[in-house]
């Protein structure tokens, strides 16, 4: 049985990495003209301003599109099979690709509330993953 | 561009080729456009390569376009390697002509050549951290497109289906193709999902295959040679920030790259007689028919499923069968056919009245994107 790849941390997302490590999903944001995004960089994508900062995400977000593998192109996904994966929006703003754990991906909409989990993969990561609040499920994913 | 023109087009067969290398079919495909040209070897003087995907791994950093160059014995004055994935053979085109405008190069040669069934490399799905969240390959960017495409225009997976269906039709009635089987929806609907909604029968296979053309500055031709097909228009556009760009995986940048190249040429989507839109996936045909302006947005599957863009349409895609059936040439072969239609050399699959085609490259994770307009000058 193998294991999910984990992240290959570089010196430019090796401070988001970290945060996640302690349990914090964070962003980076430009102190000069207020852009958050994601994925890391080393300067702000929009003034190009080196002064950047991570903060921390409240962990709420919707769906904007989503593909459900039925094949497995890493065996350690083998296992999860059909999984989800989906283009995410934060509620402040940043997106990025993520898992969607999801029982049933017929009842996935663009649109769906998210709500963030930490899954966590060998040697200490922990990786983001979106659960949906799906309408027929809401008690039971609810926080 | 009014001064440059392709003058030869080559292609090597498509699909298993036991015993070819990347190489071996890059050099045949140079070889045979050269030839259909009817240039001197001595009088081509630029050289522009796409690697494919097996040989840069092994070859490690060496510059493709240097080992290429020296097994063809070449002392060009313009080279370079394309690396923009599906777009890159449609650039390269625009390199050539850019340089031949300028007076850098007169003939130029661009080449494509692979070789993943019988030499494969170790080529990774996965995308750094990508692979973490279980996205590996185009294939699921592609199907979140789709998704998207279904979700916003109630596209239908028998619309996605008509496109696979349509490129059947035509390789058909292409010698050459890689599958000329027909392909019925039933068949279609019945086979499984790779990554939901895309089926098998909505990626293009991956096969054997070198393609070259000769791009030359339209005053120093050979007077026995074919009929040149002018570059009339180009353009470009890329997404290289797609989590900053509300558009990403909505609509390409076959939009803007579509709006270059048709002011370049003075013409619009009316004047277009046939389409060869890269077509590494099912979807991918559904949005460039509506980025380009061929069709309304949310119109271009039921469009695709009337039979507009099969053979006897009113707008004839992929005339080959595409990536999808035709096999897949890295986009070169696109433009390889392109350029029979326009000199009326295509056979059973010969489009009518064959003036004007529009060929696109799109590469990567929806990122690249380019546009060429190729005019006929065939009496
Ligand atoms: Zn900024």
């Amino acid at each position: 049985m193998s294991h999910k790849p984990v992240p290959r941390p570089d010196p430019i997302s090796h401070v988001y990495w970290q945060r996640l490590r302690e349990g914090r999903f964070s962003y980076q944001s430009c102190r000069a003209c207020g852009q958050c995004w994601l994925p890391p960089a080393p300067i702000c994508p929009r003034c190009w301003a080196t002064d950047t900062e991570f903060i921390d995400s409240a962990g709420y977000a919707r769906l904007l599109t989503w593909a459900t593998y039925h094949r497995a192109y890493d065996p350690a996904f083998a296992d999860s099979l059909p999984y989800v994966v989906g283009l995410v929006e934060l509620s402040e703003g940043p997106r990025l690709m993520a898992g969607i754990r999801c029982d049933d991906p017929t009842l996935l909409r663009v649109g769906v509330t998210l709500n963030l989990e930490l899954e966590p993969r060998e040697n200490g990561f922990l990786v983001p993953v979106f659960v949906p609040v799906l309408a027929n499920k809401r008690e039971g994913h609810a926080d | 561009m009014p001064d440059t023109v392709i003058s030869g087009v080559g292609a090597t067969p498509v699909g298993k080729l036991a015993g070819a290398t990347a190489w071996s079919l890059q050099a045949q495909a140079c070889r045979a456009a050269v030839a259909d040209a009817g240039l001197e070897l001595a009088a081509v003087d630029g050289l522009l390569a796409e690697p494919g995907y097996t040989q840069p791994v092994i070859d490690g950093i060496t510059p493709h376009y240097l080992r290429l160059g020296e097994m063809l014995g070449m002392s060009p004055n313009l080279c370079g390697t394309e690396v923009l994935g599906g777009a890159s053979s449609v650039s390269m085109v625009q390199r050539a002509a850019n340089a031949i405008a300028a007076g850098l190069c007169t003939h130029c040669l661009c080449v494509y050549g692979d070789a993943p069934v019988s030499a494969p490399g170790t080529f990774e799905y996965g995308r750094g951290d990508d692979a973490t969240h279980g996205l590996f390959g185009a294939v699921g960017l592609h199907a979140m497109a789709a998704r998207l495409h279904m979700e916003r225009y109630r596209t239908t997976e028998a619309q996605l289906g008509a496109v696979a269906v349509t490129a059947r039709a035509h390789a058909t009635l292409t010698p050459h193709a890689q599958f000329r089987e027909p392909l019925n929806l039933e068949a279609y609907l019945d086979s499984a999902y790779v990554v939901e909604p895309l089926r098998k029968y909505d990626c293009c296979p991956v096969s054997d295959c070198g393609a070259a053309v000769v791009v030359s500055a339209a005053r120093q031709l050979p007077a026995d040679g074919p009929a040149p097909v002018r570059i009339a228009g180009m353009g470009q556009a890329h997404c290289l920030a797609p989590m900053l760009d509300a558009r990403h995986l909505r609509q390409l940048p076959a939009a803007r790259s579509g709006a270059t190249a048709f002011a370049m040429a003075s013409v619009g989507p009316a004047d277009i007689d046939l389409c060869e839109l890269y077509d590494c996936f099912t979807i991918v045909v559904l949005m460039q028919l509506e980025d380009y302006g061929f069709c309304r947005p949310g119109a271009a599957g039921a469009f695709v499923a009337a039979g507009e863009t099969g053979p006897g349409g009113s707008l004839p895609v992929n005339t080959a069968g595409g990536l999808l059936a035709e096999g897949y040439g890295g986009g070169m072969l696109h433009i390889v056919e392109a350029v029979r239609q326009l000199r009326g050399e295509a056979g059973d699959r010969q489009v009518d009245e064959a003036r004007l085609g529009l060929v696109s490259g799109h590469g990567l994770g929806l990122n690249t994107h380019a546009t060429l307009i190729l005019a006929s000058t065939a009496a």
